[in-house]
């Protein structure tokens, strides 16, 4: 590195502005620069610093800077080229100390570990929340001290098994039951009645006359809130169930889980049927004629 | 203002002056006040384009940061065209934004606004409602850009000059300014019934 800057200043000592060129920045030239101060060291003062010649080739020094400096808007690294040939702006620093030099790789180090630091606190701040919520549940649903019998025996298992609870939950939500449930109904259930009652009046059991809604009609799309809401209800749902019908159950999990398929049941039947009457409706739908 | 503006500022002043656009009287470059930080220019409508044979002032305020921040320019003089404004004159052109360059000068940025008359970009607009007309119905577009540009800006009259100055005249009749009623009626591609009732609604 040090070579090549030696290498770059030799170059430059052969470079001198001409009597007529001028500065491309403040237009001034370097004729009039001469008449004032005949001592002028134009070196340090003017320098070409790209590809361009002719008007272009010419600027301050100092009127450069400025103009880095904008294009720089604060970040001393950014590159900045050339706007007509694109050559980039080489620049020589007066070496660091060592405190300085240390203090820049610092801030350096600290910028490069930044991210990832960050990344791994945003992981670990999920991990802890999700275990804190299977750590209740699993109070809920096994009861306080069950469940802390349970955490002692089976301590690696828990840490590594408690945060799935509220992603599998979760995940549950997005499996539609009820439509692979009225599926089977829709293609089973007419057939069968029709033999049963003796009868080939469809329309009269099944209610899909005037027309056969699509499967897309009367699907309901699941929102990553509304699943995450309810999967993590869930459990709180089962518990609140099994209290109020299986009191008489002494286990709290088998109580809980009674709770939890009383209440899964419960939705599930409750679920079709609004199914059930949505797709008797969508089949019933009349589209109007435009008016004013 | 800083002393490197006014230096640049005088300098191009000359640039401009002596240049051969100038004498064609193509760009003209005005000063408004004595300490150059206000600028007036003119530039002719291209040839070929909607705008022939038309003068636009524009209005030039420079920066104490100039030249390493690109003039203020906008249009005095009102223009239908889709990266210019209809209402204020502000003109959507990247070298006025963050592709000026130091290097550029006075004199480039009037040809760089003389060159965006004669190829709009109807995708970057700066007039959503000008840009749709250019898109959607071209040959309104230009019917009306013409009209404008002989309107308030001295253009060539047209074969159907007439015909929209009939329009303009009987909104005024009914008390509405000049002004609006042009606006209006090229909102609406001269439809003199919508533009009526977009202004009294």
């Amino acid at each position: 590195m040090a070579k090549n800057i030696t290498e770059v200043e030799d170059t430059q000592e052969l470079k001198i502005p001409h009597e007529t060129d001028s500065c491309w920045i403040c237009y001034s030239s370097y004729e009039d620069e001469k008449l004032n101060n005949p001592d002028i060291l134009s070196l340090g003062l003017w320098v070409a610093p790209c590809k361009c010649k002719g008007t272009s080739m010419w600027v301050h020094q100092e009127c450069l800077q400025i103009w880095i400096d904008e294009k720089q808007k604060g970040d001393s690294f950014r590159i900045v080229r050339c706007h007509q040939c694109n050559s980039v702006y080489r620049y020589k620093f007066p070496s660091l100390d060592i405190l300085a030099t240390a203090l820049q790789s610092l801030e350096n180090l600290i910028d490069l570990v930044s991210p990832y630091a960050c990344f791994l606190f945003a992981t670990a701040t999920s991990y802890f929340l999700l275990t804190g919520y299977g750590y209740i549940t699993l109070i809920q649903i096994a009861g306080h001290d069950q469940a802390m019998q349970f955490i002692q025996d089976n301590e690696m298992f828990v840490w590594v098994c408690l945060p799935f609870i509220p992603i599998i939950l979760t995940l549950s939500k997005y499996i539609r039951i009820e439509d692979h449930l009225f599926k089977i109904l829709k293609r089973y259930v007419p057939p069968m009645m029709c033999s049963i009652l003796g009868t080939k009046q469809y329309h009269q059991i099944w209610p899909q006359a005037p027309r056969a809604p699509t499967d897309v009609a009367t699907r309901r799309h699941i929102t990553l809130p509304r699943a995450i809401i309810t999967g993590l209800l869930l459990p709180t749902f089962s518990y609140l169930t099994g209290n109020i019908l299986f009191f008489k159950v002494e286990n709290n999990f088998k109580r809980c889980m009674y709770g939890g398929l009383a209440y899964t049941g419960f939705r599930l039947l409750s679920k079709l049927y609004f199914k059930f009457r949505s797709y008797r409706n969508m089949s019933h739908r009349q589209i109007l004629n435009y008016n004013n | 203002m800083a002393s490197l503006a006014i230096q640049r500022v005088k300098r191009e002043f000359k640039e401009v002056v002596t240049s051969s656009e100038a004498e064609n009287s193509q760009i003209k470059l005005e000063m408004v006040a004595e300490n150059l930080k206000h600028l007036q220019g003119e530039i002719k409508g291209p040839p070929d384009t909607p705008f022939e044979g038309a003068t636009f002032i524009l209005d030039i305020l420079i920066p104490d940061s100039y030249p390493f921040n690109p003039p203020k320019v906008k249009f005095a003089t009102k223009i239908w065209h889709p990266n210019i404004s209809s209402a204020t004159g502000a003109i959507c052109l990247d070298i006025l934004k963050d592709q000026w360059a130091a290097a550029m000068t006075l004199r480039t940025v009037l040809l760089s606004i003389q060159a965006l008359l004669a190829s709009a970009e109807p995708d970057d607009p700066q007039d959503a409602v000008v840009a749709k007309q250019y898109k959607e119905t071209p040959e309104i577009y230009h019917m009306t850009a013409k009209f404008w540009a002989e309107f308030f800006a001295g253009g060539n009259p047209s074969s159907y000059s007439a015909d929209l100055r009939q329009k303009v005249k009987s909104l005024c009749d009914m008390g509405i300014q000049s002004l609006d009623a042009v606006r209006a009626l090229s909102h609406y591609n001269w439809d003199a019934t919508t533009a009526v009732e977009s202004i009294f609604s």
